[in-house]
């Protein structure tokens, strides 16, 4: 779980696809792992919830987008 | 940082019937987040924190926070800036109410609008001053609690406050103090002050929530649950 939160970060981080796009259904097995380890990794580093559940979700959203960075 | 005032007349101060502040934001090193799992995510936010610009601006009966970017397109950087900094969705209240209002647009739940009792700080004033552009502010500090799923995380929140600016506010709608907060640090995030305009002459932008869609917390903490419980299963 860890190396696909790995994965999404990285996804997150060098990603360059516009926020504008349409919104994605949460589906896809791997990328609700994705949502859930972002969601907790991000609250034990004192995140709110509310500000965990946005990192998750934008870290589930770029999954979804499937966009390789290297 | 370079801070243009606008200002009408030193009597405006005692008046001031709607006001326009811009702030911009620098994202330092944070213990958790730039040691943790998160430090490439938070490192790439530090980098787009300078394509984010604030207002708060305000009338004689409403207030609003709010981010807009600089540049056209939102980079993942952006995003990522605005949810360390808590200021992806912006902040709204009536002035005579103890209400305040967060708009969101939820990659899953879709679009509401939080409405919440505006949060109390006890401020500690303290006597340490410097000059921010010209204008003497002085210190006030209070722990900001998170508590979540993981724990319990005690945050120091150092403003610096300005009395000659008789506005209450400051970025995030922190609030309390004896004067306008031209900055502003929550784990090394900072939001500083840039421009000040008091009594300008253009019509404000006053973003206003949808009240159609209010949500209490309870509510929204009840919806992001039973999502996590439907994707677990």
């Amino acid at each position: 779980m860890k190396k696909l939160f790995f994965s999404a970060v990285a996804l997150v981080a060098f990603s360059s696809v516009s926020m504008a796009e349409t919104k994605e259904s949460g589906t896809g097995k791997e990328c609700t792992k994705v949502f859930l380890a972002a969601l907790d990794t991000a609250t034990s580093n004192g995140a709110s919830e509310a500000d965990a559940w946005m990192f998750a979700s934008v870290a589930q959203y770029f999954c979804l987008k499937e966009v390789r960075l290297f | 940082m370079k801070l243009l005032i606008f200002l009408i007349s030193l009597s405006s101060f005692s008046q001031i019937k709607n006001a326009s502040i811009d702030y911009i934001l620098t994202i330092g090193e944070d213990d958790l987040y730039s040691n943790g799992d998160l430090k490439v995510a938070y490192k790439n936010a530090a980098e787009y924190a300078n394509q984010i610009n604030f207002k708060l601006n305000l009338n004689e009966k409403e207030i609003c926070f709010f981010s807009e970017n600089k540049l056209e397109n939102s980079d993942s950087g952006v995003e990522l800036a605005k949810i360390f900094s808590g200021s992806k969705n912006p902040f709204y209240m009536l002035l005579n109410t103890n209400k305040i209002y967060q708009s969101f647009d939820d990659l899953i739940l879709g679009k509401y609008t939080v409405e919440k009792q505006i949060s109390k700080y006890e401020w500690k004033l303290e006597n340490e001053s410097k000059i921010i552009s010209g204008f003497k502010c002085f210190k006030a500090v209070t722990t900001d609690v998170v508590q979540n799923r993981s724990g319990k995380f005690n945050f120091l929140v150092t403003a610096w406050y300005c009395p000659e600016i008789p506005i209450p506010y400051g970025p995030l709608l922190y609030n309390g103090l004896p004067g306008l907060i031209l900055e502003l640090n929550r784990r090394n995030v900072v939001y500083g002050a840039t421009k000040i305009d008091l009594n300008p002459k253009e019509i404000l932008t006053i973003l206003k929530p949808d009240l159609s869609i209010i949500k209490t917390e309870e509510e929204i903490t009840k919806m992001r649950e039973d999502y996590i419980n439907s994707i677990k299963n």
